[in-house]
């Protein structure tokens, strides 16, 4: 039963949507290649000692991308929407923090999975 | 969707004053009813065991009231059980239908004998058997104080099983002729209202559930009321589980036997086995095992004897063993102490062991040799339980999401745990990998695999004394393992995400890198 109000998928596309301002043709093909297993020990990393939601999507763009960041007004405002959605309920907010937190991997697995399926 | 489920089938038994389910398989209660009737030598006893529910599956709960004098779970009508066996079958029919339609009342009923209070159904399903060994059952104790006796035990576990499976099936060929009995599950597509279980037989054919024998086996038809697709579960003389969508074979070793552990401080456990009149002692099991598993390795200096006292905790030595702390007599020259994190062992490599760690060394050097990837299924957890939307009236009588875990449940936990990491190294059905269910009709099942893995992680180290045995896992993984919590969080994710279980189940392996495919 797919429910777009879930954590799980809060989460899912919150990381899809960070993902869709890097430009990955800009990356070596090797870490291309290893690309979700990168991510999820960085989301790992930073999610643990990440304060807020904001912060932590900050620094996460900041580590993923460095300067091979590709956004455009479609591709940022995928983003602002699912961040405004997640932040219009502050609990919903840090529940969505605290699902990165406890499940970083299961996180990219989630979105991973979503742009397989070309969601 | 059906298909998902792996088949289990009808639920054999409820406590009598909660009506809270207890978690086994009606096959699996007849089963083992019969086993113990064995070693009455008789084969009306043993074939009425086998019958004596068959008709459970047409009962139709009430709420609050499950069984009256006129809503019986068998029928009263003379006649009936005598039409269902064919007189090919060597066996007084009159005898089998008065053994089962009294199996409540009479005292000296082989049927009751075995389901009463002090017999072995109430003790496996009570599971008050820490202390003591239940009626009508045997037992090989063994004391699991250290690793490498953990390492044994599931072996010498394992070959008891065969045992088991080779003893049952010959008893049972002398008793009724045949060495395998196959239950078929089959839908009996008959209108909800009515009276008892008479009248729905009246409106079933009864030739379809006649008994039949076919070469070396007994098949027995089970009629179930709202049943989605027919169902086989088999129990015999087979070297192993096996199982289809629709179908699954047990072995008797398996179905007949369980671990039971005594609790946390003995750091004992039970090798318990239905007594069918025969006897298998620890003895037999280390030499066949030695036999089997050790042929041609390095030679293990002590007698088979002298390493199932050990395996018991009887063997008398000395001094105290490394590993575990039991008693020892002679020193083991260690090879590769390297490979030991321990500063006393690095400092000593010729140490005092006991029997039972001594053979457990050689296994694990063994396995490391081979490079084999070993895994101990063990009983699954059960995550939830609820009830078919097609038994909604049910709602009063199965209360929430409560149920009793009993021994004889365990075998079923344990065989989906074994038929999951089956399927998990097939990599079949990507979608009943990541939401595994079960139905024991009316319920259905939400479980968790779960397995110990003693020769895990580190390969420059002793495995068997650096893993955790005391946590199981469903997969260990170089990322991060996913235990019970994390399992349930993918399985979540599955339900709630909507993508494909195949792009999950590949992203996973890609992330969370499982050890061993």
């Amino acid at each position: 039963m797919a429910s777009d109000t879930s954590v799980e998928t809060l989460a899912a596309q919150l990381l899809q949507a960070v993902d869709g301002l890097i430009d990955w043709r800009a990356i070596p093909e090797d870490v291309r290649r290893k690309k979700y297993s990168i991510v999820s020990k960085r989301v790992a990393g930073i999610a643990k000692s990440a304060k807020s939601l904001d912060e932590f999507l900050e620094r996460f763009l900041k580590e993923l991308a460095g300067d091979a960041l590709f956004v455009s007004h479609n591709k940022a405002k995928q983003l602002k929407d699912i961040l405004d959605q997640v932040k219009a309920d502050k609990k919903c907010e840090e529940e969505v923090l605290q699902y990165i937190k406890r499940h970083p991997y299961l996180s990219v697995v989630a979105y991973a999975a979503r742009i397989e399926e070309g969601r | 969707m059906l298909k998902e489920y792996f088949p289990i089938s009808v639920l054999a038994r409820t406590e009598k004053e909660s009506t809270i389910p207890f978690l086994d398989d009606l096959s699996h209660h007849m089963m083992v009813v019969a086993a113990a009737n064995l070693a009455t030598g008789s084969s009306g006893a043993v074939l009425a065991s086998l019958l004596h529910d068959m008709f459970k599956g047409l009962m139709v709960w009430r709420a609050g009231v499950r069984g009256s004098n006129y809503w019986l779970h068998f029928s009263t009508k003379s006649g009936i059980y005598e039409q269902l066996i064919p007189s090919s079958i060597e066996v007084d029919a009159k005898q089998v239908a008065s053994f089962i339609q009294k199996h409540h009342d009479s005292q000296d009923n082989p049927i009751r004998s075995v389901e009463n209070r002090q017999g072995l159904v109430t003790s496996l399903e009570s599971k008050l058997i820490l202390d003591q060994v239940p009626g009508k059952t045997k037992a090989l104790v063994i004391k699991l104080s250290g690793r490498y006796r953990w390492l044994l035990a599931f072996y010498i576990n394992q070959v008891l099983k065969q045992q088991l499976t080779d003893r049952y099936s010959n008893t049972l060929r002398e008793i009724l002729a045949v060495r395998n009995v196959i239950y078929h599950y089959v839908p009996a597509n008959l209108e909800r209202r009515y009276s008892d279980i008479d009248n729905c037989l009246e409106a079933l054919n009864p030739g379809a559930l006649q008994v039949y024998r076919d070469g070396d086996s007994l098949h027995i038809t089970l009629p179930v009321l709202r049943l989605p697709r027919q169902m086989m579960i088999a129990y015999g003389e087979f070297n192993a589980l096996e199982q289809t969508e629709d179908s699954l074979r047990v072995p008797f070793g398996e179905a007949l036997s369980l671990m039971a552990f005594d609790g946390a401080t003995s750091g004992k456990a039970k090798l318990l086995y239905v007594d069918a009149g025969f006897t298998i002692t620890l003895d037999q099991s280390v030499q066949t095992f030695l036999n089997n598993e050790l042929k041609g390795r390095p030679h293990i200096a002590y007698s088979a004897s002298d390493i199932a006292r050990s395996l018991e905790g009887t063997f008398r030595g000395s001094y105290r063993c490394s590993f575990c702390g039991e008693e020892a007599n002679s020193k083991l020259p260690l090879r590769n102490t390297s490979r030991f994190t321990s500063i006393h062992v690095l400092l000593d490599p010729s140490l005092y062991v006991c029997p039972a760690c001594a053979v457990g060394y050689e296994l694990e050097e063994q396995l490391r040799r081979e490079h084999t990837y070993f895994r101990i299924p063990m009983p699954a957890l059960v995550s939830k339980i609820r009830l078919r939307p097609e038994y909604d009236e049910l709602t009063n009588f199965i209360r929430g999401d409560n149920y009793l875990m009993s021994l004889s449940g365990e075998m079923w936990l344990q065989i989906l745990s074994e038929v999951w990491y089956q399927r998990y190294q097939q990599r079949h059905d990507a979608s009943y990998l990541l939401d595994p269910k079960a139905l024991m009709l009316p319920l259905e099942v939400e479980f968790i695999p779960q397995a110990l893995y003693p020769l895990l992680h580190a390969h420059k180290k002793k495995f068997a004394l650096e893993s955790s045995l005391a946590s199981s896992l469903v997969l260990p993984a170089s990322v991060k393992d996913i235990d019970a919590d994390e399992f349930q969080s993918i399985r979540r994710s599955y339900q709630h995400l909507g993508v494909s279980a195949d792009s999950l189940l590949k992203r996973i392996k890609q992330i969370y890198e499982p050890q061993g495919g």
